[in-house]
């Protein structure tokens, strides 16, 4: 009988991490999940202007309704401001909240609640003045206040945002998240209810951009006060907002429902009633959902782009910003040699990974940095290509990689097998990261002639792995920030943060270092330009891919909607046919 | 009878609190934490976001914390979505619990009546024609079942006929439900109905049945009056932990249809190590699995009387 009972509960708790471990596959990624915000500027309006349908045999007509739209919102996220982290969470934002200052279809910085602002000569002093008719749903007027509480909110430890960070830009903001100073220390001071200064820690050549962004959006102090900072943006009833829509319904996990303001300052420019955004995350799902005419805007992976593009249905591309690359851990006994992280490299085909593995419109990088633009406001990844071409081969360059092989181990004095033998790549579990792994394997094996080994890993494995600097190769990816190369480019800085490789070079540290403090811009790019020749020649990572979205509109759209890299979609100008 | 009740809610008690204990220990063990991600956060941040769940104090002193909250009937908020992790359990288990309780039915009612069909005309074309149904319904995976349903009854169908009688996904009015209820329903329902012909070819062949055809009594009225209730014992048996499975939610199906169930935060919570959410779902799906069990014993009583619960004890 005992026996019987110590039975029951060893089955009992069996079943439980059955229940547990039976499902291992992650669901599609829908492209609106990378972490962080994305941003840049690559994609040109042209893109979404493009929406016409093609007279094929296939018509997705869209959802009924002929003042409204149903997008896909993905997977449920915190949608508070001051601790929300996911870039299609900071995209349904702007339909409903305008910050300081906001973005247009091209990622520029075009006025918000702020309707001018003057620069102080040496970039450190902002002052801007706020346009006086704007409401919160509440009704309160939006003022000075409601940013100065914000940030300040942000910056507080006890609120534990995980962007408090991005409020570092002011004064004294670190200090103050760090609990070393107090509040009327900070670089941010109501004047007057519509006057607004702003000092900054340092020359911030980017700073307006990121007043635009998501976490820097103001609070209205007394509805704040009044939900208390748990229940604050987590129901429908706890949102107080000042943008074109209002958020009147989230039924967690299955649909969040955006209805016009008609208090908005711009109201007679919005000629869409309602926004549904339903939360599909399985990129097969929304397709279908697409198909079914539930959904007007589908984004395509691998496969459904196929479907799409057999069915000869017109498809739309935006840059997302994102980078993939293989991160050679600089502090392997084997790594540590650049020749062989450039063998690596060279022993890479980047347009046959595309063709096989990742698909879909991405692009080979043929250099590190994509997304943003440089000093002139051009693609910083074409100023790298007129200055140096190609950095990366598109294609492996077999005899070169195996010249820069053999003259690394002659540096390290190791044969072949040795080296091969201290170099294995980190994967992820998912289908694709399986399959990715094997395709680098294959890679190195045809063009070096060198056999390593795929670990396998469950995401956050891997992720902790690469952080301890307990791996030789892994392959991740990065998104800018903010628009500016710094984003990209002082990841490799000695001790940095993000700096998962531990590279380290003297020379390139004082670079990043001089173009953070100088106040002049040309001396900057060319210091983010010298420091990708510097990654090129040194191959601390090796550059694969620089990915594209492709996502499809229903014929209901007309035009007035875009998708660039630091706005994963804005809806709130849409017009219909 | 009731206090074999009491006992056996007894140790459903110890059972859980020694779940929850082994639970919170080993997922310390899990690589990472909830906030480790592709971008690194400052040091500083880390460390308060971590001070507002408690992670900086030492892990007895957090399991000491956890389980008087849950005493008190607070399990938490996820590190994820922020949200009260009772709230976003209660949520979901409300949908996956109504979509389990179609697919339960569907399977229960659906798989004895082919069960019985199958035993009684045992040999003819209904046997193999439902037999082969219960073969495929055991071997093709629900989400198989899923994805099939959705391309040709939600998708092909309309764009053949024109007639929209299913949507693809999403979980709003009856037309919603049908597709996932059978998709979620299908596989229990072959497992049932094999059970069902097996149990039932058993005892129609038995001495007392033999005795009642003797006493010419309706073939109708053995089938319904005497066999079945003895047939169906097996059936209730396997009832218990194939309810829990389908209340907690099919994670694929619910995936496919996009219907916000709980069967993702079984993988979610630990994917993402949301340590709150990863014992709230084990708290729920133990729970659950102990009152199925305990209810099929009970309902063994009713169905028959030979069986005397708790009997040994008194």
């Amino acid at each position: 009988m005992k026996l019987k009972k110590v039975l029951a509960l060893v089955l009992a708790l069996a079943l439980v991490c059955t229940a547990f471990a039976a499902c291992g596959s992650e669901p599609a990624n829908n492209g609106s999940s990378a972490p962080a915000n994305s941003s840049g500027a690559a994609s040109t309006p042209a893109d979404s202007s493009a929406a016409e349908p093609s007279t094929g045999a296939v018509s997705y007509p869209g959802t009924p309704g002929d003042d409204e739209i149903t997008i896909n919102f993905g997977q449920e996220e915190k949608l508070n401001t001051l601790t929300m982290t996911y870039s299609h969470c900071f995209s349904l934002l702007k339909h409903i909240m305008v910050n300081l200052v906001q973005l247009d279809e091209n990622d520029n910085v075009i006025p918000g609640v702020a309707t001018e602002w003057t620069v102080s000569e040496d970039g450190l002093n902002y002052s801007f003045k706020l346009r006086n008719d704007m409401k919160w749903t509440n009704g309160e007027p939006v003022t000075a206040n409601d940013f100065t509480y914000a940030w300040e909110r942000l910056l507080a430890p006890e609120t534990g945002g995980n962007y408090a960070y991005f409020a570092y830009i002011f004064k004294n903001g670190q200090k103050y998240n760090k609990g070393e100073c107090t509040a009327d220390e900070l670089g941010f001071k109501a004047v007057s209810d519509y006057e607004l200064e702003v000092t900054l820690e340092s020359p911030t050549p980017y700073a307006l951009f990121t007043f635009a962004f998501g976490s820097l959006a103001p609070v209205n102090q007394k509805f704040y006060e009044e939900v208390g900072a748990d229940n604050y943006m987590t129901e429908a009833q706890y949102f107080n907002t000042n943008g074109a829509f209002n958020l009147t319904e989230w039924v967690h996990d299955d649909h969040i429902t955006l209805e016009k303001n008609a208090d908005f300052v711009d109201a007679d420019k919005v000629s869409l009633n309602k926004i549904n955004c339903k939360m599909i995350k399985d990129s097969a799902a929304a397709l279908a959902a697409f198909q079914a005419g539930e959904l007007d805007v589908a984004t395509l992976n691998a496969q459904g782009r196929e479907v799409i593009e057999a069915e000869g249905y017109p498809m739309l591309h935006y840059s997302d910003g994102g980078e993939f690359h293989l991160l050679f851990n600089n502090e392997n006994p084997v790594l540590k040699n650049a020749n062989i992280r450039k063998a690596l490299s060279l022993a890479f085909d980047r347009e046959a990974f595309i063709a096989a593995i990742a698909k879909g419109s991405n692009e080979p990088a043929t250099s590190f940095t994509t997304g943003v633009n440089g000093v002139n406001g051009n693609p910083f990844r074409d100023d790298v290509a007129a200055e140096y071409g190609t950095l990366f081969e598109k294609n492996a360059k077999p005899e070169e990689a195996k010249a820069a092989w053999e003259q690394g181990l002659k540096e390290l004095n190791m044969t072949s097998e040795e080296a091969a033998k201290q170099i294995s790549i980190n994967t992820g579990d998912s289908d694709d990261a399986v399959t990715q792994g094997a395709f680098m394997q294959e890679q190195f094996r045809t063009n070096l002639g060198i056999e390593i080994d795929v670990h396998s890993m469950a995401t956050k494995a891997q992720s902790d792995a690469r952080d301890n600097g307990d791996y030789a190769i892994d392959f991740t990816a990065w998104g800018p920030d903010y628009n500016d190369p710094m984003t990209f480019l002082d990841m490799w800085v000695t001790g940095g943060g993000n700096n998962s490789v531990k590279y380290s070079n003297p020379d390139y540290d004082a670079l990043i270092a001089e173009a953070g403090s100088t106040a002049d811009l040309q001396k900057r790019q060319e210091n983010f330009l010298k420091c990708e020749k510097m990654i090129a020649d040194e191959c601390p990572i090796a550059p694969v891919y620089w990915r594209m979205r492709d996502y499809v509109v229903s014929e209901k759209i007309n035009d007035g909607f875009w998708r660039t890299t630091f706005t994963d979609y804005n809806f709130t100008y849409t017009t219909l046919k | 009878m009731w206090k074999y009740v009491l006992k056996r809610i007894g140790y459903a008690v110890i059972t859980l609190f020694v779940l929850v204990t082994l639970t919170f220990f080993t997922m310390q063990l899990l690589p990472g934490d909830p906030f480790t991600g592709e971008k690194k956060v400052p040091e500083e941040v880390l460390q308060s976001i971590k001070a507002k769940y408690g992670l900086d104090k030492p892990v007895f002193e957090q399991y000491v914390m956890y389980m008087g909250n849950c005493l008190h009937g607070d399990l938490g908020d996820s590190m994820v979505t922020r949200r009260p992790v009772t709230t976003l359990l209660l949520g979901s288990f409300s949908v996956s619990f109504d979509l389990g309780m179609r697919a339960l039915l569907f399977a229960f009612i659906g798989g004895v009546l082919l069960g019985i069909v199958a035993a009684v005309k045992r040999g003819t074309p209904w046997d193999t024609v439902t037999m082969i149904v219960a073969l495929v319904g055991v071997s093709v995976p629900s989400f198989i079942v899923a994805s099939v349903l959705q391309l040709f009854l939600g998708l092909q169908l309309p764009r053949a006929t024109g007639i929209k009688l299913f949507p693809v996904t999403g979980w709003d009015g009856f037309a919603s439900t049908v597709l996932p209820t059978f998709a979620m329903g299908f596989g229990s329902l072959a497992t049932i109905s094999r059970l069902m012909r097996t149990s039932m070819l058993d005892v129609l062949g038995s001495d007392y049945i033999k005795t009642a055809r003797a006493k010419g009594i309706s073939n109708k009225r053995i089938i319904w009056k005497h066999a079945v209730r003895n047939a169906v014992m097996p059936v209730v048996t396997v009832l218990g932990p194939i309810t829990a499975g389908i209340l907690t939610g099919g994670f694929v199906v619910e995936n496919i249809f996009a219907i916000p169930g709980m069967g993702k935060y079984f993988v979610q919570s630990v994917q993402q190590t949301d340590y709150f959410l990863i014992s709230g779902t084990t708290i729920l799906y133990g729970g659950l699995l102990i009152v199925c069990n305990l209810a099929v014993d009970l309902v063994y009583g009713f169905i028959d009387p030979r069986v005397k619960l708790g009997k040994e004890e008194a």
